[in-house]
């Protein structure tokens, strides 16, 4: 639609609002996130619990919980089409047959009454009611064998808990890929399981998304899970990206404050004087944020920004210049994201 | 019993939970209540389907030149006023019971399980419409309602079915309500909501299947209940009338008779505690089968 030479993005996110509605009052879970997604490329949102990662994920599907969630603004582009403009009744022709989703716990997404082969052949039938039976099987051992689940004939009759952590979250992965998606949600999928486990299930999707060209969106909070999976990585903060950069770029030069300490806390190595300073305190109140950058009243940098207006007005995605110079414009939202490094930070090109 | 460890750790809120995590026979096997349930509850079938094979006499043959005969040979729970063989009518009373009994749960369990279903899945305005109309009928004593409506649509087969199952549903709905609650909030729901499942196919899939243990438990203990009510209702005179045999209106009409002939009353009083107490038996023990947290 947009004239570009680049081909367009698969799925184009673009000032995503949600909301939670609570007692205490609204919370601003997601508040202006925007992000695109192409064939193949994988984009790892990182940030600590309660940064509206999850809210993210969900309300790009439309899963958000309703009540207490409501999505209140922005759009999700899905091959041009905006999901978030689609009829109620339309969204299960969408989920899992265009973008399909991972969930944390292996465990909890499998029904725990039905056998492995009924789960995976029910995501098919989801979007192919009439499909013969013979046919369903040989897209379930197919999915399965993508996913990389040994022996798949034999798991068919098996039940969830017959089954290991890591292997539960391969038959997740068979489900989710059994209807041959466009893009692949995965949200912690490798939290709950042990390193070995982990490692294993961050091959297969980076094997999936070289040969089943499938676009990624990882959440995580494990940045090791990240500079191993992810091309892009988008730092979130109380409902908003506060940097995105390419993988190696962030790692190199991150200039967030707040990714800094989050790369330092990965590192396990504390600067100066005691342990992850940067990190301290608790995730902001989204229903009362503070005044002006949010991350400001943790900022490391919060004495020392005398003259910078962070404690009044709230700094904007902003791209920055290769030499670490700050741009003059803010950026439109969604606009070349593909190199591009861009920072919310009223810090950045100071000297420090 | 690896399988047994694996069962219990995968125990979330709601009773249940993995349902074949071990083969069923095992858990029910052993347990004394199940056997004893089912033991009493075979008679009662047993005696119900084999009536007129067994019985001495039509149950409704009068036989005036032998009223009030106390039980002795030829008629082993005596006659009645009419001359009708006890035995006979306590035989073919049980499959009054057991089908007023069976209908009644069915009725109740569709009107109970939708209801609830459709409260807890949707919750929202349904939720609240549906509860409030279950406090409604909670408030009321089960009895008391039933005596109601039996007398507003007055006595017979029809009413006692309808009265049982409007005074069946409430409780049902609320537990079925709760189960569905509590299984809607595990992340497989939201899992197949994201593949693309339909509410109808989540519903019926993923839902219900989870729910089936307790709403088991609930028929089984449900069945000695409306048992017992047609018996009160038929006692009252509201249910089923005259010549059918029912056991409550057996005690109802031999009462008048109690200092006379007692085995009139004495029969099918057993009869109804027998199949009762079968079902609660049965109840109770399916319980302990199913529920893990009841487990050890």
């Amino acid at each position: 639609m947009r004239m570009t030479a680049v081909e367009p993005a698969l799925l184009e996110v673009r000032d995503l609002r949600a909301e939670y509605r609570t007692p205490r009052g609204r919370i601003r879970a997601v508040d202006g996130v925007s992000f695109s997604l192409r064939e193949g490329r994988s984009l790892a949102i990182v940030g600590e619990s309660g940064s509206g990662k999850t809210a993210t994920a969900l309300a790009l599907l439309r899963l958000l919980p309703d009540p207490p969630g409501r999505i209140t603004g922005g759009s999700v582009l899905y091959r041009g089409r905006d999901l978030l403009e689609l009829e109620p009744e339309e969204m299960p022709g969408v989920r899992g047959r265009e973008i399909a989703m991972v969930f944390q716990e292996p465990g909890g997404a499998l029904n725990p009454v039905m056998t492995v082969g009924r789960q995976v052949a029910e995501a098919v039938l989801a979007h192919e009611p009439g499909l013969p039976p013979s046919q369903v099987r040989r897209r379930v051992i197919e999915a399965l064998i993508q996913a990389g689940v040994p022996s798949p004939e034999r798991r068919l009759g098996q039940y969830p808990h017959e089954l290991s952590g890591g292997l539960k979250q391969r038959v997740v992965i068979a489900m989710a890929l059994a209807c041959r998606p466009a893009v692949l949600v995965a949200d912690e999928p490798t939290t709950a399981l042990d390193v070995t486990v982990q490692a294993r299930l961050l091959d297969l999707f980076a094997y999936l998304q070289s040969r089943l060209g499938l676009a990624l969106l990882l959440i995580t909070h494990d940045l090791g899970v990240v500079a191993r999976t992810a091309d892009r990585v988008a730092v979130m903060y109380a409902g908003r990206f506060v940097e995105t950069a390419p993988v190696g770029e962030f790692f190199r030069r991150p200039l967030h404050p707040y990714s800094r300490g989050l790369i330092e806390a990965a590192r396990l190595t504390p600067t100066g004087g005691g342990a992850l300073k940067v990190t301290e305190g608790g995730a902001v109140d989204l229903a009362h944020p503070p005044p002006g950058c949010r991350f400001a009243p943790r900022c490391r940098f919060g004495r020392t920004a005398a003259g910078r207006p962070c404690r009044e007005a709230e700094p904007a995605l902003t791209p920055v210049g290769r030499r670490g110079g700050r741009a003059g414009r803010p950026a439109a939202a969604g606009e070349g994201e593909v190199e591009e490094h861009l920072v919310a930070c009223f810090l950045v090109g100071e000297d420090r | 019993m690896a399988t047994r460890a694996a069962a219990g750790s995968g125990a979330g809120p709601g009773v249940g939970r993995p349902l074949r995590a071990r083969p069923w026979g095992r858990r029910f096997v052993g347990n004394p209540m199940i056997a004893a349930g089912l033991t009493l509850l075979a008679i009662v079938t047993a005696a119900a389907l084999a009536a007129p094979l067994v019985a001495p006499a039509h149950p409704d043959e009068l036989s005036l030149g032998e009223t009030l005969r106390p039980p002795g040979p030829g008629h082993p729970f005596g006659t009645d006023y009419y001359g009708r063989d006890v035995l006979a009518r306590v035989l073919f009373g049980a499959r009054v019971s057991l089908l007023v009994g069976l209908s009644a749960q069915v009725a109740t369990l569709v009107v109970g399980v939708t209801l609830g279903v459709l409260a807890g899945y949707f919750g929202g305005w349904v939720d609240f419409l549906v509860m409030r109309a279950v406090d409604v009928f909670l408030a009321l004593p089960d009895l008391l309602l039933a005596i109601g409506i039996a007398a507003a649509l007055g006595p017979g087969l029809v009413s006692v079915l309808a009265a049982l199952a409007l005074v069946g549903w409430p409780g049902l709905c609320r537990l079925v309500r709760a189960e569905v609650r509590a299984v809607v909030e595990r992340d497989f729901i939201q899992a197949a909501r994201a593949v693309g499942a339909g509410r109808g196919w989540i519903v019926m899939r993923h839902v219900l299947p989870n729910v089936t243990a307790p709403i088991v438990i609930a028929t089984s203990t449900g069945m000695g209940s409306r048992i017992m009510q047609e018996a009160s209702l038929s006692f009252l005179g509201l249910g089923i009338q005259p010549p059918m045999a029912s056991w409550g209106a057996m005690v109802h009409f031999g009462l008048r008779w109690l200092s006379r002939a007692p085995w009139l009353v004495i029969f099918p009083g057993l009869a109804i505690a027998a199949a009762v107490l079968g079902f609660n038996l049965l109840g109770d023990g399916l319980r302990d089968a199913l529920d893990p947290r009841l487990r050890d």
